[in-house]
C-alpha cells in the first residue's frame, strides 16, 4: 500500500464524516408543531423558532409556544389545565391534547415517528 | 481486433459474472441497502493490470448486462450500470496517474460504486435524502475497497508468474 492509498482513506472517511455531520445537524430541523382545532388546522410552528400563538375556539382560548426545539401550552381556560400540565414535547408523533377545546398540538416532521404512542 | 485476447475476454467476463452470483450467496450482516462486497471487482481489476484499461471496460460491461438479465431484472440493470461505470471511470483514471497501488485504484472502485447507485436511487426515487446512505456507504466502499483490492493484488501474483 502505497501512502496515496491512506491519503484515498482519509479522503473518503473525511466526506462521509462531513456528509454525516451535515445530516445529523439537519435532523432536528424542519420540525413543526402543527395546531389544529376540530381537525382544522389553524397553524404550524417551526420548533426551532421562539414564538407564541393565542388559538382562539369558539369554547376558549390556548396560548401554544414553541422554543429551542419543543412546543409547550402556556396559557389556557379551560377547566381540568390537562393542556397546560402536559409536559413538552419535541419528537415526531408527540401530541398535546386539550378536549374541552377540541384543540391538538402534534409534532410533524420528515420521516417515521419515533414512538408509536406516549400513554400515562 | 487482436484475436489473442477473445478468450481472455470470454474466461474474464465469465468468472466476473460467477463472482456477482457467488457473492449472492453470502449474506450482508448489515442491514443497509447497497453494501456489498463487490467481488466481481476482483476479476475487473485483475484484468485491468493484467490486460489493459480498454479490455477490463468491455469485460465489466458485459459482466454488468448479462449478470443484470440473468439476476437482477431491468431496474437492478441501471443501479448496476451507474455503479460499475462511475466506479470503472475513476479506477481508470487512477491507474492512469500511477500515484496509486493496485489496493487504493480497488478502494476508489468500491466508494464510488456505491456513489454511482446511491446518485441513480436518488434521481429515481426523486429523493435527495438517498444521501443519507451516502457516509455508511462510502465507509463500507474503503473497507470492501481494500480487501477487494488485497485479493486481487495476491491472484496477480499467481497469474502473472
Amino acid at each position: 500500500m502505497k501512502k496515496t492509498d491512506l491519503l484515498l482513506v482519509v479522503i473518503a472517511l473525511i466526506a462521509a464524516a462531513g456528509i454525516w455531520l451535515f445530516y445529523s445537524a439537519g435532523a432536528d430541523h424542519g420540525l413543526t408543531a402543527v395546531v389544529t382545532v376540530d381537525g382544522e388546522v389553524r397553524a404550524e410552528l417551526p420548533l426551532d423558532e421562539t414564538d407564541s400563538i393565542e388559538i382562539e375556539t369558539e369554547w376558549g382560548y390556548n396560548i401554544v409556544h414553541t422554543e429551542d426545539g419543543q412546543a409547550f401550552v402556556t396559557e389556557a381556560d379551560c377547566r381540568d389545565q390537562i393542556c397546560v400540565d402536559h409536559k413538552k414535547i419535541e419528537k415526531v408523533g408527540e401530541t398535546i391534547v386539550c378536549l374541552p377545546h377540541k384543540m391538538v398540538v402534534e409534532i410533524i416532521g420528515e420521516g417515521e415517528a419515533e414512538m408509536d404512542m406516549v400513554v400515562g | 481486433m487482436d484475436y489473442k485476447k477473445i478468450p481472455y475476454y470470454g474466461l474474464f467476463a465469465a468468472l466476473a459474472i460467477l463472482m456477482g452470483y457467488v457473492e449472492m450467496m453470502i449474506p450482508v450482516p448489515i442491514p443497509i441497502p447497497g453494501v456489498k462486497l463487490g467481488l466481481a471487482n476482483v476479476i475487473i481489476i485483475i484484468m485491468m493490470y493484467f490486460m489493459d484499461t480498454k479490455s477490463a471496460f468491455f469485460v465489466s460491461l458485459i459482466r454488468v448486462f448479462l449478470s443484470g438479465l440473468l439476476f437482477a431484472g431491468f431496474a437492478g440493470l441501471l443501479y448496476s450500470l451507474a455503479g460499475a461505470m462511475l466506479s470503472f471511470a475513476v479506477m481508470a483514471l487512477l491507474k492512469k496517474t500511477g500515484k496509486f497501488s493496485i489496493i487504493g485504484v480497488s478502494l476508489a472502485g468500491g466508494v464510488f460504486h456505491n456513489v454511482g447507485q446511491v446518485t441513480v436511487a436518488a434521481l429515481v426515487v426523486e429523493n435527495v435524502k438517498m444521501a443519507y446512505y451516502l457516509p455508511f456507504l462510502l465507509v463500507s466502499g474503503v473497507v470492501t475497497g481494500i480487501l477487494i483490492g488485497i485479493v486481487a493484488k495476491t491472484a496477480l501474483g499467481y497469474i502473472k508468474r
